[in-house]
């Protein structure tokens, strides 16, 4: 009896994808997810301010980046939605032109505590070198390879913003809604999202095989 | 019944009709019934290209045949440089016809955009890089792929956990799967959102980032489609032989029509000539369904 069942069971998950696949689809079945696809529970913690004692430096160096970035915003006719895309651009460039007189002079590694540098260098370069070649490249392919960063500067927002992978980003300190992280070249930038600003940047955190492989300027 | 696996889900399509060799322009394999909700899916768009403004009359010629109310973008909505100008010749004027007739636009972000894209009125973003809206009795869950952090997964874990939709579909620029040649699957993207698709039933996924369509075999469930060529093209980038593809076209620009009833969702790939490249239904699972 029960090898009956079985035997009707089998039948029957092999006919619904039978059945499922018309209009061409071959019978046998698609792609499955493994082991891999499922969220690193452990890898998703990122470090809390104030609880992670190693980005103490950085979150309060953050928070007072945010200080001059909302009260430059409020100096300058707030992005809201509009229609007009003129506006856009102009208050954009309003809320980033503010930030840089507010920030003269600012230079690489001021946001970044050097304790915080090394810190997300280990885990961006653990979270590379743990990844096949191909992943390291697929990550890379977008990225502007060309721009060097610099602080005070705005984002190319002609080239792509590359995306930075969902699980790495889980493992690096959050940030304020404000504020993002973004690869540039090997580079992490801190990027200030309304200002289109790069605030600062920690040098060559992404090892260097992936890329020189990775050689083109941005992949379209 | 259950709905684990690809087995059963994919008992859920009912009908695909694959490509019509001979297909006439204009020609609409939609229901078009009385109470349905209607849309267009276009992806990749803000060239301001040639082939962009074809598939803009194209998509007017399908308004008028089929009356889509909106229409969503899966990303890169504006290519290159971002100025004033950019706006009106990427979007405004290729889609001006669809604009006049009051067609609401729902843009996702795509790679190519910036950010602050989501503070431009006619992409309906409402000044959020992810956000929910409700049409008839489908929930759109709209995501920044390029920026997948715990808060954003948070909120849509909130989001999904809120809706009491008889269809809940997302879509966001990067496919988690595909056979693209370029890019192929996110992995990793996918490894963040799946769990929480499969756990509160999502239905339907549009991407784009691949400029061309694909109609991926249901995976776990969840119908997934690329329709990143509505300007630009990736010719013969589709894997051959890969065994994702439900149905793939690399050759020409394509959009999508959709129309969703009660329990069914119907849907048209047209080409930037008008040819039907696909089409097809997919049956909602039972209300009680189990993944």
């Amino acid at each position: 009896m029960r090898m009956r069942l079985i035997i009707v069971w089998l039948g029957f998950a092999t006919l619904v994808p039978a059945f499922g696949s018309m209009g061409g689809c071959k019978a046998k079945p698609a792609e499955t997810i493994k082991e891999v696809n499922r969220l690193d529970e452990k890898s998703a913690q990122a470090p809390k301010p104030v609880e992670d004692s190693r980005f103490k430096e950085f979150f309060d160096r953050v928070r007072a980046y945010m200080k001059i970035h909302d009260a430059a915003d409020a100096r300058v006719p707030s992005l809201k939605e509009t229609s007009d895309p003129k506006q856009l651009a102009a208050r954009e460039k309003a809320l980033a032109d503010e930030i840089r007189v507010e920030r003269a002079g600012a230079q690489q590694g001021d946001v970044f505590s050097p304790s915080a540098a090394r810190e997300i260098g280990v885990v961006v370069g653990e979270d590379f070198k743990a990844r096949p070649l191909k992943t390291q490249k697929a990550i890379l392919v977008e990225v502007p390879m060309k721009v060097p960063p610099a602080i005070n500067t705005d984002y190319p927002t002609s080239l792509p913003l590359a995306t930075v992978p969902p699980t790495l980003l889980m493992k690096l300190p959050t940030l304020p809604e404000a504020l993002e992280y973004r690869f540039l070249g090997r580079h992490l930038i801190l990027r200030d999202i309304k200002a289109n600003l790069i605030v600062d940047f920690i040098p060559d955190v992404v090892p260097a095989t992936p890329a020189r492989t990775a050689s083109r300027g941005a992949h379209r | 019944m259950t709905r684990h696996g690809t087995g059963l889900a994919s008992a859920a399509l009912l009908l695909v009709s694959g490509l019509s060799l001979t297909g006439t322009a204009q020609k609409v394999t939609l229901p078009l019934a009385a109470d349905s909700t209607r849309f267009a899916v276009i992806g990749d768009t803000g060239t301001g290209d040639k082939p962009q403004y074809e598939v803009g009359r194209r998509l007017e010629e399908y308004r008028q045949r089929v009356n889509f109310t909106f229409t969503i973008m899966v990303g890169d909505n504006i290519y290159g440089s971002e100025r004033p100008q950019d706006f009106q010749k990427k979007f405004e004027l290729p889609y001006k016809p669809l604009l006049d007739a009051g067609v609401t636009f729902y843009a996702a972000l795509g790679n190519h955009d910036d950010p602050n894209q989501r503070f431009y009125k006619p992409f309906s973003m409402n000044g959020e890089r992810f956000y929910t809206f409700t049409k008839g009795n489908i929930d759109f869950f709209v995501l920044d792929s390029n920026y997948m952090d715990r808060k954003q997964l948070d909120w849509l874990e909130r989001a999904l956990k809120g809706s009491n939709a008889s269809w809940k579909i997302a879509y966001f620029h990067h496919p988690l799967y595909s056979s693209g040649e370029s890019h192929g699957s996110e992995v990793d993207l996918r490894t963040v959102l799946e769990p929480l698709f499969v756990k509160y039933r999502m239905d339907v996924v549009f991407a784009g980032h691949e400029h061309f369509y694909e109609r991926v075999k249901p995976q776990k469930g969840i119908y997934y489609f690329t329709c990143g060529g509505s300007a630009k093209l990736r010719r013969g980038n589709i894997r051959k032989g890969s065994e994702l593809t439900a149905k793939g076209d690399d050759a020409a620009n394509t959009f999508m029509i959709v129309e969703v009833t009660k329990d069914v969702l119907n849907f048209q790939t047209v080409s930037g000539a008008g040819l039907t490249i696909d089409s097809g239904a997919i049956q909602r699972p039972q209300p009680h369904a189990v993944r």
